[in-house]
């Protein structure tokens, strides 16, 4: 018996489920492009429970990526404070490595979870709060000091969670660089460079928590590294 | 030549040219793969067999991962103050075969990579900063206060609780729902653990592997032991005691049930003879009353040296968080 003898000749409908294949393999691999490329991460959904022991610094199998550009180096580096303290990576705008496995992803849903932005509507609600954050300091009665002190602590805040957008599928890295470096463009009227920006963040957290900064301070010391993404002090160019 | 044949064959159906030889075998492939992905996934890989046949569910195959090391001949062994924080720090240290009785380890691979994986922690200042954490608060202080009101909201209100839960939207609601449960069933006698041995025990281990790394002098480190060391003593009576509290804590932080429950029980069931072994375990040698030198609060010398600390915490949440605080107040204090 040859069940394939019932599919007949060349039909319409053959062609057609064949071109849907073709289809489907395309968009299949231009998303594997787009990961690839950093430009979209991993997603937040069906991630697999746990078994066992999860690490919570999965980096020192991830291979380090020099980021050239200047200006992606000064939108990534913005984030560096909340990226450091969540293990994930510096130099990827999805904060994973494509294709990366589980563990990876469910880091990912752990930081999105705390931040209470796992599903897509949260994340939108959080990114507008946050840019009329933004906005307020630019329209609000606030002095100088308090915008300096202010903003990269927003700013760090709203990288980090257009980054989470990019690694969850909400937006691309190229609308993500698009709506940060707006957001990030008063900074430099403020703050001279990242040691600058790094008080001031410290400042601002010290505010929100009194006395609750130690894992920050600690953090931003490896950011100031040789290795760490703040280690050339002035703002990459 | 091709061609011309599969033109000339161009009026029979595709089926019957693609031939009966392809379609079985494919199929018969596809069903076993099937097959083979749905027995794998069910049974969680190996059913608890490793590669070489070991069976991980029983505490005997852990045997040869929990033969202690010695740098003193246990023998003629005389227990001196440094022994005791090094026998706290043994729980951990017996898994990586270096002497237990040494204040460094030899083999710096294992302490640098656990600290990174595990803990994040790839520098001195994070070390100092976790330590200060783990020792002010840790899992401790959320988890006893969790266990304590769910205790208070009575078992009627617990079972509502269950029921109504539902499917758990993320992974942490997950691991919360399932202490929950054990709560209600009083698992492993879970309302009366201490937690603090859980979170003491890892400090030991964090410091051990922060000097051994040089990311803590000495002084730092033996001072930081007999801190914690002090408050062990006064939580627990004996080895046997913290060592129970430890396990049945970990096991509440863990999570798991099914097979990942059942080797880790089995390997902490090992792990616990391995250290109360009468000839060779550190607990056996290591007399529990014995006193421990005061704490100089060199830790807390250091985070201020360091600019970790700026200002004193709002609020101390434990005993030990207690005695940290007012060290830094009167360091801050000296310093302005």
């Amino acid at each position: 018996m040859n069940p394939l003898r019932y599919l007949g000749e060349w039909s319409p409908g053959l062609i057609g489920v064949f071109a849907l294949c073709i289809a489907i393999l395309l968009a299949h691999g231009w998303f594997r492009l787009r990961e690839r490329r950093g430009d979209w991460g991993p997603s937040l959904a069906r991630i697999a429970p746990a078994a066992g022991y999860a690490p919570a610094d999965l980096r020192a199998d991830a291979a380090s990526t020099p980021v050239r550009d200047g200006t992606d180096r000064l939108l990534l580096g913005l984030a560096a404070p909340f990226v450091e303290a969540a293990g994930l990576l510096h130099d990827r705008w999805s904060l994973v490595p494509a294709f990366c496995g589980e563990d990876w992803r469910r880091r990912l849903a752990a930081v999105a979870e705390q931040r209470g932005v796992v599903r897509a509507r949260d994340w939108k609600a959080s990114a507008a709060a946050l840019e009329q954050a933004l906005h307020g300091l630019d329209t609000g009665d606030l002095d100088d000091a308090e915008r300096a002190l202010l903003r990269p602590w927003l700013v760090a805040n709203y990288a980090m969670l257009l980054r989470l957008g990019v690694a969850a599928r909400h937006m691309t890295g190229r609308r993500a660089r698009e709506r940060l470096a707006r957001a990030a463009l008063p900074l430099r009227a403020h703050h001279a460079d990242w040691l600058s920006f790094g008080d001031a963040f410290i400042a601002a957290a010290e505010r929100i928590q009194p006395g609750g900064t130690t894992d920050l301070r600690a953090d931003l010391r490896r950011l100031y590294a040789p290795d760490g993404p703040w280690a050339e002090t002035a703002w990459p160019t | 030549m091709v061609v011309s044949v599969a033109l000339a064959q161009a009026d029979e159906p595709l089926g019957e040219r693609i031939g009966p030889f392809i379609f079985w075998p494919l199929l018969a492939f596809f069903v076993a793969l099937a097959a083979w992905a749905l027995v794998r996934r069910h049974r969680g890989g190996t059913g608890g067999r490793g590669e070489n046949g070991v069976d991980w569910t029983l505490p005997e195959s852990y045997a040869d991962h929990h033969r202690v090391a010695w740098s003193d001949d246990p023998a003629t062994f005389t227990p001196e103050s440094r022994h005791w924080p090094l026998a706290v720090a043994a729980i951990f240290g017996i898994c990586t075969g270096d002497p237990w009785d040494r204040l460094t380890f030899r083999d710096l691979d294992n302490p640098r990579d656990g600290l990174r994986e595990a803990w994040g922690i790839t520098s001195r200042p994070q070390l100092l900063s976790r330590l200060h954490w783990i020792l002010r608060e840790g899992h401790r202080v959320d988890f006893a206060g969790e266990v304590e009101s769910w205790i208070a909201f009575g078992d009627d209100a617990l079972d509502d609780l269950l029921a109504g839960a539902g499917r758990p939207p993320s992974e942490g609601d997950r691991e919360q729902l399932w202490r929950l449960r054990q709560v209600r069933a009083n698992a492993r006698g879970i309302r009366e653990v201490r937690f603090e041995a859980w979170d003491l025990v890892r400090a030991a281990m964090l410091t051990r592997a922060g000097l051994s790394l040089g990311w803590l002098s000495e002084p730092e480190a033996i001072d930081t032991l007999n801190l914690l060391s002090a408050e062990l003593q006064r939580h627990y009576t004996g080895w046997e005691e913290m060592g129970e509290h430890f396990l049945r804590a970990r096991w509440y932080w863990g999570g798991n049930s099914g097979l990942a429950s059942l080797q880790e029980d089995a390997h902490d069931a090992s792990r616990q003879a391995a250290l109360l072994d009468p000839e060779r375990g550190p607990w056996a040698q290591v007399p529990w009353r014995r006193p421990i030198p005061h704490s100089r609060g060199l830790l807390v010398d250091a985070m201020v040296a360091e600019d970790l600390t700026v200002q004193t915490p709002i609020t101390s949440p434990t005993p030990l968080a207690e005695v940290i605080d007012e060290v830094t107040i009167a360091r801050l204090a000296d310093r302005s």
